[in-house]
């Protein structure tokens, strides 16, 4: 549950992670563009972050949770820690 | 010990002291001298050493003893410090002039008088060195008395005394010399500043009033700014900054009207701005935070005061610190200059308040009223459409604003480099909408060529950023929409800003950067959706009279059309992407969808097709590895690719390439039913649909032959096998092909299956079904593999279970399932074909709910809008089964199969429940003679429905006469179900169950334990088990017995438990509350469970636990509990019916029998009328604050506001007796209005009391021929004749409206306003039909008014339930309407009339 406000920071470092990645070629040419002083950097990362918004919250939670789900190999672990979280602690002890 | 101390020596130093007596050393024409000292011991000495005398330069000597004493204070600390401390305050108390002085001499007292004397005498002789040292002295001494509490009396009196005329003119005198002389005008500065400022500006307004003098030269002063390299020292402040500082803490200590005076001083606020640039942080920090919480912030001030001093000039001047050259030290960097100019421009530039900002109506320019018809002829005008209106294509290049400030300040900035700009300048166009069009017309010189630089990049951040900017309401138009739309230019360039023209756009597309070209695919698809938006607006604007919003929307569309690249360009910017390029393929797929959704007619003009993209994307998708982000974007992009197909007509849905193993639509249709990635959206259900319904596979628009019940059937199989996927793959390309053939096949079928007469039946199957029917032969006899079978045959069970739970006929699937068992063979396949008993057919959302947990969520907002009605109707379940004694006769002519799979066995069941003996006996027999049918015929399963039917038998026989619960029959009833399917997961248990005895308890509920206590006979199979448990104990709920059984059996306890088990579907706990919802609608039955079992409280702990059907939960509390717990006591409250609440239209659950209470309405108001209907008020307010409509009435009870009881007397009941009889009495009365009361007749005789009782409700008693009846009063309703609320009147969208009544009126026929209706909601289920019953009242008074119209207004909140219940009593909309309250939302509202015949 904790989780679930940060869905849009995850996926903006995502998003932020992949077109970097993508564009990587071109991001090189505009570093090294005459105009590229002071903001331009700050203002570059702002506009490659921007892309998020074409993506519907649904989305973005779907790609944010397929991220995780392969991040923990067994998914099946990762539920049955939170039920057993749920149901108390006393068995952790 | 320092002696003798020379100034101005090498010592760190006060920064206050430091510069003053001496002037700075390349002033070399003043001849300096050094002042002489001593050190102080006493106060007694330092008096002596400031006493007055003609020779100066002993002055001076003294004021610099002074000096060093005041320095010594602030630079040491410890014993020392406290002596001379101590020396000051005697000294202070010494020099105190003595009351009786001031009292004779009738003039203000002077402090330190011989202080005064030096100065002004220094100041006669130009003595400049004592002109200085006294502005020092003070100086130091007003700063060290104002940090010193006990000490601000005397500081005052000194304050007060420099505050008289003759020290004034010397503080002038001081403030206006030459320009070098710094050491001259800086203290003095400090001083007057340390005198405005001292006891919290307790003297700022006196030395504001006394300007001419103590701001002499301020102007001047402020621009004596340090002038060597760099920055000043802090500890040695210019001029300037000692000027600003004076200047500030006037703006900060007196109060409005000066301040007023202070600002309209253009020297100063110019003066004050010019040289920001240039002065060091601490000083700007300064500025800016004074001016913003003392002038921007401040609500008093108003506007155009404010306006004076954030004038252009002055904004300019502080964005130019955007770019602050100087170094800020390290001890400053909390905060950046630049970041402190950022924060006041956004606070002073967005706030309204601000006086920046003027009102303005978004995206129509300055000047225009777009409710009033330019054209002379404005009649004919709406007939000419938008060509009459002169100004709707003008506005191209130039947009007039009215925020002609705002719109000059934000051409200098340069939001293409600086990151602050940028946001600055967004957020001053999201503020106020209508500079986005008047900025990019005027910024021509920017060019949206693409180019890999960081200017490009910054200038596309900030398209993107204005692009998403919401449109505002209505388009900016107050209050609604305009008459007419804006003019085309101004919202396209709020959707295109002018620079993204055709040629640039194109260029962007071909680029081979891919950063330029995906950046242009982003802003064009955010462009697409904004445009979508403002269409969408478009279109509820438009009204029915004219044809000007949807000519608009048109030349809308066909402008953008105009200056976006083609649907071909975009393709081949999607196809030179690399295979990597995720992110932009998402995109570009988006906007190709886009271009399909919202400008179809430049999309499908291309006629592109789609299918080799498609499967390139398919193959891509299959053949991926990456991880679960990139499988996520590939699968978003595949969605869009489809969705983008099912436009292309040209697309070959069913032909299965070479490439890709299956069609396009079979490839679709197995990624939704893995769904193992989120497919499964309900957009990517549409599409299968969509494709589906195209090529006539499926009817469309029908439930039983859709796609759904494929779907569904699909969906429940744990696993697809892939000879299934090619069998539909083959049967849908047969089908689609030739969806005739089929359709033929369907028609034949449904002839040789009607011959009883039931004649056609229309969509009876779906072609698809056919085709599969069809083509089942071919599939066994090419398939060798026994669990391909078996798994084909458990798929085709799933299907026709569904296709009959949707509906289908019964009788032509299982024509159906002869065929395609036939096709099978004897295989043991064969066997595991039937039509499954698929009891619930989940509803369009459902389908996504039971595999998967995550989709919920999203629909959890979904279950919460809908109305309680809805929630009712998902609840109330019908008694189904009817007991019609018909059913007797009708089974004799039946097949055995046919008794049982039927129903008609069930029904004669069912009769062994009827009231009249005969009728049981009979069915008894009857039961008797289907058992022995059943048992002789070939049906497969008789010997277990004979034993069923046996049992039950010998269970009546042994009742002797007593009646049989209907849980017994409901049992009989469910158990035929799982008998004629012998894989049915409770086969088994039912049979132990029926082995177990002959005869069975009638206070037993049977199977109850065996399903609850003991696990399930098959794994899986748990919670169909219950399912089935909870449809029987459903049915068995019918009468007080009933309840009194399950509540004996500890049923309820039982089903409470259950829903505390988490992975309890959805389904399931809608069943539960079906059930309880039953029990409330069962006489006494609310009372069982509220009382015994607490179930209002579960409910509330339901609601709590689960997100999706809390919405349910609470209807179902409000079902039981219509107003407190007490009420369940109340005698006179017929607790039959559950839906008395919430909606008084609501039908009543079939089950009630209950006729509604029969209202009396009193014509003759009482002066208890009062109090009563302002207890109905504060009812209503609990009740609305109750269910979530708190923002009809507020929270406040009505009671509690002044003077409503009052308005309630005279408005409403006096008023209307007045009226009443104003026959009789021949008064003219003006206010025409009537008050009806609703009672209900409750008791009579010696029960009969009056008032109030415990419970505050209302009765009244009446003397009837002799009787005593008491009436309960319930509700009222006050009507006015010939009268319009003034905010109905005050509408301007009504006025027609009004002005056709008033008209009306004056020809006889007047109009009837509803005032307000209310009812007492504590009265419970006496309630219902109080609204029908005083509806019934108010018709009557307008007939007897000649009246031919009614009218009421309803709150329109909370998706308009109360608006419903109006027109469910007849009433038909009008038109919105908001009502503005102070400091408050706008009230929305609706009015409603009805036309009396």
């Amino acid at each position: 549950m904790s989780g679930k406000n940060s869905v849009p920071s995850d996926f903006a470092s995502y998003y932020l992670q992949q077109a970097t990645k993508e564009l990587a070629e071109d991001l090189d040419k505009v570093r090294g563009a005459d105009d590229f002083k002071g903001d331009a950097l700050p203002l570059l990362i702002k506009a490659l972050q921007q892309g998020t918004a074409l993506f519907s919250p649904a989305d973005q939670q779907r790609i944010v949770e397929a991220g995780k789900k392969q991040t923990t190999p067994n998914a099946d672990d990762d539920t049955s820690s939170s039920r057993s979280s749920s149901t108390g602690s006393d068995e952790e002890q | 010990m320092k002696r003798k101390r020379i100034l101005g020596g090498a010592e760190p130093a006060n920064p206050d002291q430091v510069d003053t007596t001496r002037p700075p050393k390349r002033k070399r024409n003043v001849v300096h001298e050094a002042p002489t000292s001593e050190e102080v011991y006493s106060a007694r000495q330092l008096r002596q050493l400031l006493t007055f005398e003609q020779d100066l330069r002993k002055s001076r000597h003294g004021l610099q003893s002074f000096k060093d004493l005041l320095d010594g204070i602030y630079n040491e600390a410890g014993e020392k410090d406290e002596a001379k401390m101590e020396i000051v305050v005697q000294f202070l108390d010494m020099t105190k002039p003595r009351a009786a002085e001031a009292e004779t001499e009738d003039e203000a007292p002077v402090y330190l008088a011989d202080i005064m004397e030096a100065w002004s005498m220094a100041s006669q002789m130009s003595n400049e060195n004592v002109m200085s040292a006294v502005a020092v002295v003070l100086a130091l001494l007003l700063k060290l008395i104002s940090a010193h509490v006990e000490l601000v009396p005397s500081g005052l009196g000194i304050a007060r005394t420099i505050l008289q005329r003759r020290q004034q003119e010397l503080l002038a005198k001081n403030l206006s010399a030459d320009k070098g002389k710094d050491f001259i005008i800086s203290p003095t500065l400090r001083l007057l500043r340390e005198v405005i400022c001292l006891d919290g500006g307790a003297l700022a307004l006196p030395a504001f009033r006394a300007r001419t003098y103590t701001l002499k030269s301020l102007a001047r002063n402020m621009g004596l700014r340090f002038l060597g390299d760099g920055i000043e020292d802090p500890k040695r402040p210019s001029v300037r900054t000692n000027a600003v500082r004076v200047f500030l803490s006037c703006v900060k200590f007196i109060h409005v009207e000066a301040k007023r005076d202070l600002l309209s001083q253009k020297d100063l606020v110019a003066a004050l701005m010019r040289s920001l640039r240039d002065d060091p942080p601490y000083l700007i920090f300064e500025v800016l935070n004074t001016l913003r919480s003392s002038v921007v912030l401040d609500q008093k001030l108003s506007k155009d005061v404010k306006i004076r001093l954030l004038n252009s000039q002055s904004l300019a001047r502080i964005a130019s610190l955007y770019t602050y050259k100087h170094q800020q030290s390290a001890e400053e960097d909390s905060q950046s200059v630049a970041q402190a100019a950022h924060d006041f421009l956004v606070a002073a530039c967005t706030s309204p308040s601000a006086g920046i900002i003027r009102s303005q109506n978004g995206y129509y320019p300055d000047g225009l009223d777009p409710d009033v018809l330019l054209n002379a002829q404005s009649d004919g005008a709406g007939l000419l459409g938008l060509e009459s209106v002169s100004w709707i294509d003008s506005f191209v290049d130039e947009v007039p604003v009215r925020n002609t400030l705002l719109s000059d300040f934000i051409q200098t900035l340069r939001p293409w480099s600086s990151l602050k700009q940028n946001e600055l300048l967004v957020a001053i166009l999201s503020a106020c909408p209508e500079l986005i069009a008047n900025y990019f017309a005027n910024k021509k010189s920017f060019s949206f060529d693409p180019k890999l630089s960081a200017t490009w990049i910054g200038y596309s951040t900030l398209l993107f950023n204005t692009i998403r900017l919401d449109i505002p309401q209505f388009f900016g138009h107050s209050k609604k929409y305009a008459r007419l739309p804006p003019p085309t230019a101004v919202v396209l360039g709020n959707i295109l800003p002018l620079p993204l023209e055709l040629k640039a756009l194109s260029k962007c597309l071909s680029q081979k950067s891919n950063l330029v070209s995906f950046f242009a695919v982003r802003i064009l698809v955010i462009s697409l959706e904004k445009l979508s938006t403002a269409l969408d607006m478009h279109r509820k604007a438009s009204n029915a009279s004219d044809t000007m919003w949807q000519d608009a929307s048109r030349r809308l569309i066909d402008e953008f059309c105009r200056r976006v690249p083609s649907i071909k360009e975009v393709i081949t910017a999607y196809r030179a992407l690399s295979e990597d390029d995720l992110l932009q393929r998402v995109a570009a797929s988006r906007l190709l969808v886009l271009y399909h959704d919202v400008i179809p007619q430049a999309a499908l003009g291309a006629k592109f097709d789609f299918s080799p993209v498609l499967s390139a994307a398919i193959k891509r998708f299959e053949s991926a590895r990456g991880n679960g982000e990139e499988a996520s974007l590939r699968l978003l992009e595949l969605e869009n690719l489809f969705t983008v197909a099912k436009y292309s007509p040209s697309m070959k849905w069913f032909a299965r390439s070479d490439k890709s193993q299956a069609s396009p639509f079979i490839t679709l249709l197995s990624l939704y039913t893995d769904n193992s990635q989120g497919f499964a959206t309900p957009n990517v259900q549409r599409i299968l649909g969509f494709i589906a319904e195209e090529h006539e596979l499926v009817i469309r628009l029908s439930k039983v032959t859709g796609l759904r019940p494929l779907l569904l059937a699909l969906r429940t199989l744990p696993d697809v096998d892939p000879g299934i996927w090619t069998f539909l793959d083959n049967c849908s390309d047969r089908c689609a092909r030739s969806p005739v053939k089929y359709q033929e096949l369907i028609s034949e079928l449904v002839v040789e299956n009607s011959k009883d007469g039931d004649g056609a039946v229309e969509d009876a199957l779906s072609p698809l079904l056919m085709t599969m029917v069809e083509q089942l032969p071919f599939f066994v006899s090419s398939t060798t593999d026994k669990k391909s079978l078996v798994n084909m045959a458990d798929f085709l069970s799933n299907y026709l279970g569904y296709t009959k739970a949707a509906g289908g006929s019964k009788k032509l699937l299982k024509a159906v399932l002869d065929k395609l068992s036939s096709a099978l063979g004897d295989s043991k396949a064969r066997k595991h074909l039937s039509i499954l008993d698929q009891t619930t057919f989940p509803d369009e959302m459902d389908i996504d709910q039971v595999p998967q947990q995550k989709v919920m969520a999203s629909q959890d907002d979904e279950n919460a809008r809908l109305s309680e009605e809805q929630l009712q109707e998902v609840l109330a379940v019908p008694i189904t089964i009817s007991k019609d004694n018909s059913a007797l006769v009708k089974w004799t002519s039946k097949s055995p199969e046919e008794l049982v799979e039927e129903g008609y066995t069930a029904s004669v069941v069912w009769l062994l429940a009827s009231e009249h003996p005969s009728i049981r006996k009979e069915a008894l027999t009857s039961v008797i003679k289907i058992a022995a049918k059943i048992k002789e015929s070939s049906y497969e399963e008789s010997e277990q429905v004979w034993l069923l039917l046996s049992e039950l038998i010998e269970t009546v026989r042994h009742s002797d006469g007593a009646t049989i619960p209907n849980s017994l029959l409901a049992f009989v009833c469910r158990a035929l179900d799982v008998l004629k399917v012998p894989t049915h997961c409770l086969y088994p248990k039912l049979n132990t169950f029926l082995t177990r005895g002959p005869v069975w308890d009638l206070e037993k509920i049977p199977l109850v334990q065996d399903i609850l206590q003991e696990g399930p006979t098959e794994d899986d199979a748990y919670y169909t088990e219950l399912s089935w448990l909870f449809n029987y104990l459903l049915d068995s709920l019918r009468t007080t017995e009933d309840v009194g059984l399950f509540h004996k059996r500890k049923v309820f306890e039982r089903l409470f438990a259950l829903n505390s088990n988490p992975y309890m579907g959805p389904n399931l706990r809608i069943q539960t509350l079906k059930i309880i919802y039953r029990v409330s609608s069962i006489e006494g039955g609310s009372d069982t469970l509220i009382t015994r079992f607490g179930v209002i409280s579960w409910l509330e702990s339901q609601k709590a636990v689960s997100g999706s059907d809390a919405g349910l939960c609470s209807t179902a509390k409000k079902c039981l509990m219509p107003t407190d717990g007490a009420d369940i006591r109340e005698p006179l409250a017929p607790k039959v019916s559950p839906l008395a609440d919430v909606n008084m239209s609501a039908p009543a659950s079939s089950s009630s029998t209950a006729s509604p209470p029969s209202f009396e309405i009193r014509e003759e108001l009482i002066p208890e009328d009062t109090s009563f209907i302002t207890a109905a008020f504060d009812s209503c307010v609990a009740h609305l604050a109750a269910v979530d409509c708190a923002g009809m009435w507020g929270t406040q009870p009505f009671s509690e506001k002044d003077g409503f009881a009052d308005s309630v007397r005279d408005d409403m009941v006096v008023a209307s007796e007045r009226f009443r009889n104003s026959g009789s009495t021949g008064e003219a009365v003006e206010d025409k209005v009537r008050t009806f009361i609703t009672e209900a007749r409750v008791g009579s005789g010696a029960d009969a009391g009056d008032g109030l009782d415990d419970s505050g409700l209302h009765y009244r008693v009446s003397d009837d021929g002799g009787i005593t009846v008491r009436y309960l009063q319930v509700g009222a309703v006050v009507v006015h004749l010939d009268w319009f609320p003034h905010y109905i009147e005050s509408q301007a969208g009504f006025a027609a409206l009004v002005g056709k009544a008033k008209e009306a009126r004056s020809q006889g026929a007047p109009s009837v306003y509803i005032e307000v209706m209310v009812s007492d909601f504590r009265v419970g289920h006496a309630r219902r039909g109080v609204g029908t019953a005083l509806m019934g009242r108010v018709r009557e008074f307008a007939a007897e008014q000649g009246a031919k119209t009614l009218f009421v207004d309803s709150w329109s909140g909370k998706g308009g339930r109360l608006v419903r219940y109006y027109e469910s009593l007849g009433f038909v909309a009008v038109d919105d309407f908001l009502v503005e309250r102070k400091n408050k939302d706008p009230w929305p509202g609706k009015l409603l009339r009805m036309d009396l015949l």
